[in-house]
């Protein structure tokens, strides 16, 4: 489903207080003083925003195993554009009117520049052909990042559930359940047992 | 005296206790980063569909990263923090009332080292310390000298 009814708002807005987009037991997002953030308005309502300054992105992409953990966490400082969809409301407090010296502090001569590069980051995502983004519901939150190779890296998260894709690893967590996906192998645990599927084998742990 | 007997307990017939330990670090060093490799595929009740080149994966072993486990087990504290773990992630306050002889700072550097070697991950949200792979094997392995050691060392 291709999402088409959005809107980019001209008017840049910029974190005046360090803010946490999102906080869950696996995962962190957080957008720091004098980051950029640009509303994304869906049906004539601020649902988002796209963020450029500094922020900070964690992931828990650890499995727990009976034979022991796999994975490592995610860490990522972001420098690069990125945009939430949902939560906007929560975060309304920390922000503040952002001027020309707040634009040139990210990097930007005039606001154009910014609209243009948030146009392109929203463009990607809600305009793929498969997308489709809830983000109506309550408590869930959908993030991309522009990662170094240009590419797109997802964070989606509802109450307690959690999908992050990035270039080299999926991660999904639902409660007991998780599943780590990374080059060469594949690893499902649930409630203590834990399926491995990799390049020269399957293990099957009971 | 068969050759191959005599190499395994040189002590036996006449070596010296040190060569005799450094042969067992020796294979053991191998055999973690054999573990390593294929660490998924062990295990008491796996069900093994196929598995990798064992041999080529034990020749192909990085002596550094085989030392620098080894390392990382080569403490008292270490060894009891992975024994802690073995049972469950565990907060660093967790462990300090485990480990309440030493300081909150020693504390820190031995989990350091730990997650450096790879024997220790740490949740970075929760702030959990959760026992790996290859440091749940890599403790087993020290249980198993410990006790070899001990062993062989009894007077007759």
């Amino acid at each position: 489903m291709k999402y088409l009814n959005y809107k980019i708002s001209n008017e840049p807005s910029k974190i005046v207080e360090d803010a946490t987009l999102l906080k869950n037991e696996r995962c962190i997002v957080d957008a720091l003083e004098g980051t950029l953030a640009l509303p994304i308005l869906i049906d004539e309502k601020v649902r988002g925003y796209v963020f450029h300054g500094t922020g900070k992105l964690v992931v828990d992409s650890i499995i727990e195993t009976t034979k022991g953990a796999v994975g490592k966490p995610t860490v990522k400082n972001l420098k690069r554009p990125f945009m939430m969809l949902g939560g906007a409301e929560e975060i309304k407090d920390n922000l503040g009117n952002a001027d020309t010296s707040d634009l040139q502090n990210v990097g930007y001569e005039r606001v154009d520049a910014f609209i243009k590069n948030a146009e392109e980051l929203c463009g990607r995502l809600l305009k793929r052909k498969h997308c489709h983004v809830d983000f109506n519901g309550k408590d869930s939150q959908l993030f991309a990042f522009l990662n170094e190779e240009d590419k797109l890296d997802i964070l989606v998260s509802k109450n307690d559930k959690l999908v992050y894709k990035s270039e080299k690893k999926v991660y999904i967590s639902k409660e007991s359940k998780s599943i780590l996906q990374r080059p060469g192998e594949i690893i499902v645990s649930r409630k203590g047992k834990t399926v491995v599927i990799a390049n020269n084998g399957i293990l099957i742990e009971k | 005296m068969h050759a191959k007997e005599a190499s395994r307990f040189p002590h036996r017939h006449g070596g010296k206790i040190h060569d005799y330990v450094g042969d067992i670090m020796e294979g053991v060093a191998e055999g973690i980063s054999g573990e390593l490799e294929r660490s998924v595929f062990i295990g008491p009740h796996d069900i093994r569909v196929s598995r990798g080149r064992r041999e080529e994966d034990v020749v192909k072993t990085d002596p550094a990263k085989a030392a620098s486990a080894m390392s990382a087990l080569g403490n008292e504290y270490r060894l009891r923090i992975l024994r802690e773990l073995v049972y469950g992630g565990r907060y660093i306050s967790e462990l300090q009332d485990k480990l309440s002889e030493i300081t909150a700072s020693t504390l820190s550097s031995h989990l350091d080292v730990l997650e450096k070697a790879g024997l220790v991950a740490q949740e970075k949200v929760r702030g959990r310390y959760l026992i790996t792979i290859p440091g749940r094997m890599a403790y087993k392995m020290a249980k198993k000298i410990a006790r070899f050691i001990e062993k062989e060392l009894e007077p007759e």
